[in-house]
């Protein structure tokens, strides 16, 4: 076919040069086969030049055009059509949907288009159709569900926090596990400093084309170095030939709290069983009938509205096509004082130079503004503050009519700075803002010297300016008494430079080579400015003019990285049967040790389509391969030991106790894939199943280490860990008419991880956000990587708990593994079904297994406000389990002990297992549905297409979770700096939201 | 067709190369240009002193106040009365504070020192490095010394300990290192360019005192070792060290400076929250050492009492808690081992612990090792010595009345309370060794007042009775899970190792339960 093609194409040029005269005009309608209804946006094309047109609103068009030339009629998402030109002053196409999803073109690494068919390595792909229709903010929320093999998880519902996705199982401790992301070819910034939102969320779900996901390292071979976690690449819409569309759409959202922890309302302030007013714990008596019980936690939440306005204009001709959006989000939250302000400018265009030459540029301004909620244990951790606030007091009075604050409790001597105070003063008076300009910019030359040819460079900057603030105000009780103002500022920049030569050539008829030889340069500076200022001159001025210049502390910082990588791709098809692809790529980054910082990242890969051999017409079935070995450079400046200023008297330096190590080398993963791809039923079952086992060693860590060592955490390369995995892809269309058509993908995958090896004596790795007393997320030798150490109950050998001689079951003081925060398995069930006008999509997520460290019930448990005190404090329990006997033998105890306060607080409460719970969910993740108003009646109204959309997110969850919402993350991603530290810790997370909207879509 | 390729792909190598080639400076951007790795020894010797003192002995002493019976608390929600009681589990934070925080800051001082060619700095690195290995070794027994930090950037994931016989020795090493060092004619740059030397402003004279008489201490610390224990050593120590007043090793804590300028125990040690600070009142075991006298326990009240503590606001006396009692409970036992008064339950009952004079104001320097202290050793040696009666009240006498000037008691006050303790047998006490030796601890009871240095002396002395007088009782309220209730002799002897060490370097750790680290006593506290 190919060779047929070039045969035509040299007739054409040939022949193009002699009939010039004969040139006449076409005319004609592209419509439809499904619908039978006009295309328009089509584009006709002149085979072999550059002379195109496309289709009015009506379906129509017009082109000059030779006689015995060829007219290529095409649109997104149909299969093209050749006609060649005769007399006929009309030629009228249908144009069929493009079913075969094997044709699809997917964005692979470096920004490079493959075939689907061709390809040697697992590649998913979600459409910026099925990331909108899950109306999330933030587009790794979009995810969820819609990706095998990806663990997504969010930090909880408030504004500006971070979501957290890790491919195929974390492959590191102390690094980054968040793949890299990308933007139309460049690297653009998805850090969450500050705890803070993950910065990709700034990106606008609406000017999405779609995301491919690099899973495995295969896949993300060319990208060396920064390829261990695997890679998103995002693709975002551009212009199309054609007339001018103008698309608008306004949405509303709101939104309510989803699952809350419980709390008991029985017992009032005190300790030990006695009411003690001026104690903050809940273990006092009963509340007497006539006290107010406050259900704070539910009085704390409220309802609020989002809206969300966007508005884009696309067209061009056939030397310039261009995409303009915008996009104004104002989302309020459940969490009050707390919300996002976000602008999204979005111009892109691309122009055609020469016949040889074309240029795309764009440039992407984004503002977000988050006043935030924080949460975890490390953000603050005000939710932990509400779920401990005693219930006698109303957590929404806080302040006085004239603005002070209201003290719940003050001892008389006492000005204010011991004081207990309603959460609700610090949410409402000490918020933090997090202020974001943005700017991404990109260009790409393209230059086709030879038809097999394309050399193109590309350079683009992702620049971020973002500013912390924090106020205390004065008079909120703690060490800030005298109010504090604490901000940073800071600039960042990504700067991607690219240069690719691709070579693609047919040989011997049924050969096909693509040859990529290309360099790059990845270089990163963020710059940063802070400062803290102590104890305001003026109360109601927050600002560090008005502080000595004792409580004034100046922060100044900078870090940088560069690295260059040469790299090299080949691969061969024979025919559609067989494909073979080798790629080599070497690194060379700044972050490691001179002498170790060059890294060689090789792939091989391969894919074998079997049914080729039998009968490629009626169903489809390919095999294959491959092999990884990419890495992980280390963390900025660890390559040094920092000396650290002396602020007391004398002044001078001393150590630090993070230490650097001059000997840093790369870390590596390598990683074997296996996969295989079916389709049947005219392609209306398509299964993708892959199974991967990746192994990391030299691990770059930072952990704990010996304390004469001088650090308490030092960097180094040390252990090993595995992740294996299946994953499963099954897109199945099972019912299909005119009028109805149901889809249904289910994507179900399950990873395991094991930790393999550590350095010296260090068998337990703990992160450092989410420590706690009874139980720490930890990964601990030959267990699982994202586990959980604490401390359990005596066991005997056959597992039953032993109880003493007074009928209280036995702690067991050691410290060892006692859960896994990674799901067993997933399951995420994405359902489309269109009626006519109608379309409704669904998305199900299943999880099974995987623990959750619950530190919220266990600070509940400590201060005495958790459900299972008002369940059974005070009453009498016989424990399940065996009493020790003097010949050693164990009996079943019998002996009733009574749950008072000294059992909770001396053992209930010291018991790691006794907050570590296993996990099952399932959950709509949203309901989508929309209706298109009929075509007659929309042009009636003076518009293309009209649409409305009515959709819930998160609308239901079913857990045996005691807490709030089970998806829990109390620190977000990298939390400190560290692997995927915090997911399954639940210390104050706020529970997701959940959220109606109603929505109207305009085209022009 | 093919040589295209050949050439493009050889032209692209090409420049690549030469673009690379010209790329390694910008690979070279991994240094902080904010932060230095490496200032001049000048530079650190302010940070190696702030840190011996601040986290290091601030840490070693926090809890072993309690221990040492100086301080009581007001109630079981105290911040001391963990420590009080004796529940010390693998969280006392000695360890990091002295591995991490503070010595490898000395270490670094003697590694720059010998680079920039400037002994004096390696002299200040060894003494302070000594004094600290001291302290750990004194409270935990076997130590990492060999295995250390050595500021070179090694990485040592599994470091042994070394026995505390070779850790004693090699301080002893240190110190003597530090007296050569220190001694050196051709250093270039003073320790106090940088207005660092925060202990002697420059004057190695004084550094080289301070090193003998950390030398006087450590082999002090050996009076149970018959073969190590060498009295003319230690006396001849003694006579190189401190020799008048105003030389003492303190650390000079600040007014007006940032909050960590202060003296800990004046506030940041726990002392800021008024209502229940970590300790309340001073203990009437303290009360009693100073208002008796050591063998007969007869009543005096010693000048130096008004000058350490505050009267009760209710009446004016000086009155503390029982040893691991509350407020609740009232006074603690009297210097004759009588019951106290059990009515004095208000806070008003009692003069406070902190901001209440010499040891816990704002400004109280924080004693490394002084004059007294030396003296008190030479008292001590010589009594073990035997024979040498004289010399031994000599230097238990300037002991006593050195500490008495510090505290600026005046010379009358000295003259009267030293006549008194005349008058209460005190030569003929001094014919008898543990009579003597009565005299002396107690006295340096008083004058190393929240030193850690006490605890040594009072495990040296089985925390005797006949030492200490009738009211030093084990703690009311003791840790049963450890402490056996029935037996009186039972006494603490060890901290537990850092529980960051146990779960990191777990071999060379070893046994770290309560019972065996609380319970056995140390190799320098085992007669032999």
């Amino acid at each position: 076919m190919k060779k047929t093609l070039h045969l035509l194409f040299a007739m054409l040029v040939l022949t193009s040069h002699t009939v010039f005269a004969q040139e006449t005009t076409v005319r004609g309608v592209i419509t439809s086969s499904e619908d039978g209804l006009p295309i328009i946006g089509a584009t006709v094309k002149v085979d072999g030049t550059n002379i195109a047109a496309s289709t009015d609103r009506n379906g129509s068009y017009e082109i000059k055009v030779s006689k015995g030339q060829t007219l290529n009629f095409s649109f997104i998402g149909m299969l093209s059509v050749s006609r060649i030109v005769g007399d006929e002053p009309t030629i009228d196409v249908v144009l069929d949907p493009d079913q075969q999803s094997m044709d699809e073109i997917v964005v692979t690494a470096l920004g490079i288009e493959r075939n689907k068919k061709n390809l040697t390595y697992s590649v998913q792909k979600v459409s910026g159709d099925d990331l909108r229709a899950s109306n999330q903010g933030n587009i790794l929320n979009g995810l969820q569900g819609q990706i095998a093999g990806a663990q997504i998880s969010s930090s909880g519902g408030s504004p500006g926090l971070p979501t957290e996705i890790i491919l195929r199982g974390s492959t590191t401790l102390t690094g980054d596990n968040q793949p890299l992301m990308i933007v139309d070819g460049i690297r653009v910034n998805n850090s969450s400093s500050n705890g803070t939102v993950n910065r990709v969320a700034d990106i606008n779900p609406e000017d999405i084309e779609d995301i491919s996901i690099l899973k495995g390292a295969a896949a993300a071979a060319l990208y060396g170095i920064d390829a261990a976690s695997g890679a998103i690449i995002i693709t975002t819409k551009k212009g199309k030939e054609g007339v001018i569309q103008i698309g608008g759409s306004y949405k509303a959202f709101v939104e309510t709290m989803g699952r809350l922890p419980r709390q008991q309302g029985i017992y009032t302030t005190g300790t030990g069983g006695t009411y003690d007013e001026s104690s903050g714990s809940s273990w006092g008596r009963k509340f007497r009938y006539d006290e107010p019980i406050y259900n704070n936690v539910e009085r704390f939440f409220q309802t609020a509205l989002t809206h969300d306005a966007n508005l884009n204009i696309n067209g061009g001709s056939e030397k310039l096509q261009y995409y303009v959006s915008g996009g104004y989000r104002n989302a309020g939250s459940m969490v009050p004082n707390t919300e996002q302000d976000k602008i999204n400018f979005l111009i892109k265009g691309t122009a055609q130079l020469s016949s040889k030459m074309s240029l795309t540029a764009s440039a992407n301004y984004i503002q977000n503004n988050i006043q935030e909620g924080l949460g975890g244990a490390t953000a603050g951790g005000w939710i932990n503050s509400i779920l401990t606030y005693p219930l006698k007091y109303d957590i929404l009075n806080y302040e006085r009519p004239n603005g002070e604050p209201w003290y719940a409790y003050i001892e008389p001597e006492d000005d204010g700075r011991d004081a207990r105070i309603s959460p609700m003063w610090g949410v409402m008076r000490n918020p933090r803002n997090n202020n974001v300009d943005r700017f991404i910019v990109n260009g790409n030359l393209e230059y086709k010297p030879l038809d097999w040819m394309t050399l193109s460079y590309r350079l683009g900057q992702d620049y971020t300016a973002s500013k912390y603030r924090t106020v205390v105000t004065p008079g909120t009780p703690g060490d800030f008494f005298e109010g504090r103002v604490n901000e940073s500022n800071g600039n960042s920049r990504y700067v991607t430079s690219i240069f690719n030569a691709t070579m693609q050539k047919d040989f011997l008829d049924d050969f096909n080579v693509a040859l990529i030889l290309g360099g790059s340069s990845d270089y990163y500076e963020s710059a940063g400015l802070g400062y803290q200022a102590e104890d305001f001159l003026v109360p109601d001025i927050f600002s560090p003019n008005v502080v000595t210049k004792d409580g004034l502390i100046l922060t100044e910082t900078l870090t940088r990285r560069q690295r260059y990588a040469i790299y090299g791709d080949l691969s061969v098809s024979y025919k559609n049967l067989l494909t073979l692809a080798v790629t080599g790529r070497n690194d060379w980054t700044s972050t490691l040790s001179p002498q170790h910082r060059q890294f060689y990242s090789p792939s091989f890969s391969g894919s074998f389509t079997f049914s080729e051999l039998i009968n490629p017409d009626s169903w489809y079935g390919k095999l294959r391969a491959s092999y990884a070995r990419v890495g992980k450079d280390a963390p900025i400046y660890k390559t040094n030991t920092n000396l650290r200023q002396v602020a007391t008297i004398g002044g001078g330096f001393v150590v630090d106790a993070s230490g650097g190590n001059p000997d840093l080398k790369p870390e590596r993963t390598s990683e074997f894939e296996i996969g295989t791809e079916l389709s049947f039923l005219d392609r209306r079952l398509n299964v993708d199943l892959t199974y991967y086992e990746r192994k990391s060693i030299d691990m770059i860590m930072t952990p704990r280490v010996p304390l004469p060592s001088g650090y308490v955490i030092m960097t180094f390369n040390a252990g090993s860990l595995k992740n294996n995995g299946v994953e499963a892809s099954v897109n199945a269309i099972p019912i299909k008419t005119n009028d109805f058509m149901w889809s249904t993908t289910v994507n179900a995958w399950k990873n395991t991880s094991k930790m393999l090896e550590f350095a010296g004596d260090i068998v337990t790795f703990k992160y450092t956000n989410a420590q706690l007393n009874a139980g720490s997320a930890a990964t601990t030798l030959d267990k699982h990587v994202l586990g959980i150490v604490g401390t359990d109950y005596k066991r005997t050998e056959e597992g039953y708990i032993v109880v003493d001689a007074n009928g209280y079951p036995v702690i067991d003081g050691t410290e060892k593994d006692i859960g896994n925060r990674e799901p067993e398995f997933n399951i995420g069930w994405l359902n489309k079904i269109n009626y006519k006008n109608f379309n409704l999509s669904f998305l199900w997520d299943f999880r099974f297994g995987g623990d959750i460290l619950n530190a919220s019930r266990q600070r509940m448990m400590s201060v005495g406000t958790a459900y299972d005190i008002g369940q059974w404090r005070d009453k009498e329990f016989v424990f399940n389990g065996v009493v020790a006997q003097e010949d050693g033998s164990y009996v079943k105890n019998e002996k009733s002990a009574v749950l008072d306060y000294s059992y909770f607080a001396n053992n209930y409460y010291q018991v790691g297992t006794n907050f570590v719970e296993k996990i099952n969910w399932a959950r709509i993740r949203f309901i989508t549905l929309g209706y298109n108003l009929p075509q007659s009646l929309a042009s009636r109204m003076g518009v293309q297409r009209l649409g409305l959309e009515f959709s819930t997110q998160n609308p239901f969850v079913i857990t045996n979770y005691s807490g709030g919402d089970p998806e829990v993350n109390s620190a977000g991603p990298n939390a400190g700096g560290s692997g995927a530290s915090t997911m399954g810790v639940d210390n104050g997370a706020i529970p997701l939201a959940k959220s109606f909207s109603f929505g109207l879509n305009i085209t022009l | 067709m093919k040589n295209i390729i050949k050439n493009i792909t050889l032209y692209t190598g090409l420049g690549i190369i030469m673009t690379f080639s010209s790329c390694e400076k910008f690979l070279d951007v991994n240094e902080d240009v904010d932060n230095p790795t490496k200032v001049e020894a000048a530079s650190r010797i302010a940070g190696a002193i702030t840190t011996s003192s601040g986290a290091a002995q601030w840490r070693g002493t926090r809890e072993i106040a309690g221990v040492m019976q100086y301080a009581g608390i007001q109630s079981a929600t105290s911040g001391g009365y963990a420590a009080s009681t004796w529940r010390f589990t693998s969280a006392y934070f000695l360890w990091q504070n002295a591995y991490v925080n503070t010595m490898p800051n000395a270490v670094d001082l003697v590694t720059l020192g010998e680079e920039e060619g400037n002994p004096h700095f390696v002299g200040v690195g060894k003494i302070l490095l000594a004094m600290n290995f001291g302290l750990l070794t004194s409270q935990y027994g076997d130590i990492v010394v060999d295995d250390y930090y050595n500021g070179a950037g090694q990485l040592n994931l599994m470091p042994k300990f070394n026995k505390q016989q070779e850790v004693y020795e090699k301080i002893q090493i240190l110190l003597d290192d530090a007296i050569v060092a220190l001694g050196r004619s051709d250093n270039n740059r003073g320790l106090n360019v940088k207005n660092g030397d925060l202990l002697y402003q420059g004057d190695v004279s004084k550094w080289i005192k301070f090193a003998w008489a950390l030398k006087a201490r450590y082999y002090n610390h050996l009076s149970k070792k018959s073969t190590l224990y060498d009295e003319d050593a230690i006396i001849d120590a003694c006579s190189k060290a401190f020799d008048g007043d105003g030389m003492d090793a303190e650390f000079p804590y600040l007014s007006g400076g940032a909050l960590i300028d202060q003296n800990p125990w004046y506030s940041w040690g726990g002392f800021e929250n008024l209502l229940n600070p970590r300790y309340f009142s001073w203990s009437q075991f303290f009360v009693n050492m100073l208002t008796s006298f050591p063998v007969t326990n007869a009543s005096y009240e010693d000048p130096r009492i008004s000058k350490i503590m505050t009267g009760a606001e209710s009446d004016g006396e000086y009155r503390g808690t029982g040893a691991g009692l509350f407020l609740a409970n009232g006074q603690g036992i009297l210097a004759d081992g009588s019951a106290g008064d059990a009515t004095k339950t208000s806070p008003d009952d009692y003069g406070r612990f902190s901001k209440s004079g010499f040891y816990t104001n704002i400004t109280s320097p924080f004693g490394f090792i002084g004059y007294s202290e030396v003296k008190f050793i030479e008292a001590e040696a010589r009594l073990r010595k035997g024979g040498d009666k004289v010399g031994a009240l000599a230097a238990y006498e300037e002991g006593v009345k050195s500490n008495m000037r510090k505290l600026g008691v005046s010379s009358s006050d000295i003259n009267d309370y030293w006549n008194a303790q005349v008058a209460d047998g005190l030569s003929a006490h001094f014919d008898n060794l543990q009579q003597g030796l009565a005299h002396v601890m107690r006295q340096k009871y008083v004058a190393l007042c929240l030193n850690p240095e006490t605890w040594v002396d009072m495990r040296r002395m089985d925390y005797s009775t006949s030492i200490y007088g009738p009211s030093l009782k084990r703690p009311a309220n003791l840790n049963t899970v450890v402490f056996d209730a029935n037996n009186a002799n039972q006494w603490i002897q060890a901290m537990c190792y850092e529980s960051n060490e146990q779960n990191r370097n777990p071999e060379a750790v070893g046994d770290n339960s309560e019972r065996f680290r609380l319970l056995t006593p140390l190799w320098f506290n085992v007669a032999e």
